[in-house]
């Protein structure tokens, strides 16, 4: 049936099409009319266009964990503004100001942090984000003209805009400069790790070439400068980013390492006993459910799971009739 | 064929249908996708049977009578996998045992109903998976709100060029969310399997 999904696919990218001509357009007669044209001309066409305003239509009930910049919130349509849920109450206000330049935003600093099995994504103004993984703590600031985010605690990924201004990211006493660039950066027990996801990290300090860290490489560095070790493994950095996507990834961890990622995004924690703990896993997996990874894996590797305090144990299966 | 092709749907049928859709089927699609795949070698195969199912009730018009939709689609749906496989000749369909269907066999409950709530909380990593400079864009507009223009001056680029990243950003979410009763979940047992690398 290769006709019907090569079909399918053009069919529904020239409804996207459409619907976004649309969507920036605004109100033009002879736009909707020939989108309606288009539309009733086939069922194959009404059924794209069904799927993608089902997704526009929830997309219109998400919410930003913050407001743009209210040098970009005084642009927005009038009217749309009611249709947004925001979160906080200061918006109103934020939006009645006048245009006041982005960066001002963050002049003494301000922080963010998420709790175990939370995400938040942190506008840095004009496109640039910090999407905050787990358990993590952030700080963003100025110190004169340039932005700094400081990680305190966890993990985040950083992704800053084409064009715009160097960024410093500090972690662990280490300082990386960043631009254009779209990077995960660490905390280890001591020190920090860098995988970049594209774009270019250069790490400060260590003498007088600071290291450059290249989309697909990961960078592990001591909380001494100096002390940076490189590889290159861009399969290995999209691994370890499933977690934008609430998900765990694993490809030959030991249960042992694994047990140890779930358990930074919940509160039921996952223990292995020592026997089993260098079995290696494979596999995608919802990161918010370790109960059930801890239930399949028992099955893969016929293991038994058992309760203890704080959550569950995997461990060797001790009866034949397991 | 010569001329204009005759429209055999009307828009007042083409949005009753979509309403339908959004109200009776987009809910259950992850379901019935999860029993499709039982049945069909990939993710592409069982997008083509439920759109060819989706497509016979819209020109039918049998949606408008169906008191038990995800029943109905799912049905429509299996019978195609079916037809498939016979004429695939990978399965010796005579041979075939009653079982291997019966996996396939239930109907999705209303238990299985994907809420709207979970539906953006897809749509929502859906979103942060998305290509940096479209995901930019795409939140810029459809969650910020902002308008083309402002997004222009912003970010530099020309409203076509954001229109079209939209559109990427809107497809590869609806892709995104067909796919959400297809993910793998189960763990494999590692066996150093080196994996080819990407170009």
């Amino acid at each position: 049936m290769a006709g019907a999904h090569t079909n399918r696919e053009a069919v529904t990218v020239e409804a996207a099409d459409w619907l976004a001509r649309l969507d920036a357009a605004g109100d033009d007669p002879s736009l909707a009319a020939a989108f309606e044209a288009w539309r009733t001309e086939s069922p194959a066409h009404a059924l794209a266009v069904a799927r993608l305003r089902h997704v526009l239509d929830l997309s219109g009930r998400m919410t930003a964990d913050q407001p743009p910049p209210a040098a970009v919130a005084s642009a927005r349509r009038p009217g749309l503004a009611a249709r947004r849920a925001w979160t906080g109450g200061a918006i109103a206000a934020s939006l009645a100001a006048a245009a006041v330049a982005a960066f001002a935003l963050f002049g003494p600093g301000a922080s963010y942090a998420t709790g175990v099995g939370e995400r938040r994504l942190i506008s840095l103004g004009g496109g640039a984000f910090v999407e905050l993984n787990t358990d993590s703590r952030v700080r963003v600031s100025r110190r004169g003209r340039t932005r700094v985010v400081s990680l305190q605690k966890g993990e985040m990924l950083v992704t800053l805009r084409r064009g715009d201004e160097e960024v410093e990211l500090d972690a662990a006493g280490r300082q990386l400069a960043a631009r254009d660039a779209s990077v995960d950066v660490r905390l280890l027990p001591h020190g920090l790790e860098v995988a970049a996801l594209q774009g270019q990290v250069r790490a400060k300090g260590g003498g007088d070439r600071p290291a450059v860290v290249d989309g697909g490489q990961i960078a592990t560095l001591g909380a001494d400068a100096g002390s940076l070790s490189l590889v290159s493994a861009p399969q290995e950095v999209q691994r370890r980013l499933a977690w934008r996507d609430g998900r765990l990834e694993f490809d030959g961890q030991t249960l042992g390492e694994v047990a140890a990622e779930f358990n930074r995004y919940n509160q039921t924690k996952l223990s292995v006993s020592p026997s089993v703990a260098n079995l290696r896993v494979g596999g995608v997996f919802d990161a918010l459910a370790p109960e059930a990874f801890a239930r399949s894996t028992a099955l893969v590797f016929g293991l038994q799971v058992q309760p203890t305090a704080d959550g569950e144990r995997l461990g060797p299966a001790t009866s034949p009739a397991a | 064929m010569s001329g204009k092709p005759a429209h055999p749907l009307t828009s007042k049928a083409a949005d009753e249908f979509e309403r339908w859709f959004r109200r009776e089927a987009a809910p259950y699609e992850g379901a019935i996708q999860a029993r499709l795949s039982r049945l069909l070698p990939s993710p592409a195969d069982v997008q083509d049977v439920l759109w060819s199912a989706y497509e016979r009730l819209l020109v039918s018009g049998a949606w408008r009578g169906a008191e038990r939709p995800a029943e109905l689609i799912f049905r429509i749906a299996r019978n195609l996998a079916i037809d498939q496989l016979r004429r695939s000749k990978v399965v010796a369909f005579e041979s075939a045992s009653d079982s291997y269907f019966e996996a396939a066999a239930e109907t999705p409950g209303p238990e299985e109903r994907l809420d709207d709530r979970r539906a953006v909380e897809i749509l929502d990593l859906a979103v942060k998976a998305l290509p940096p400079q479209c995901r930019r864009i795409f939140v810029m507009r459809r969650i910020w709100g902002l308008s083309p223009q402002a997004i222009a001056e912003q970010t530099g680029l020309s409203v076509s060029t954001i229109e079209k990243h939209v559109a990427k950003g809107l497809k590869l979410c609806a892709d995104r969310l067909a796919q959400a009763g297809l993910e793998r979940t189960t763990p494999t047992a590692w066996l150093g399997r080196t994996r080819t690398a990407k170009p």
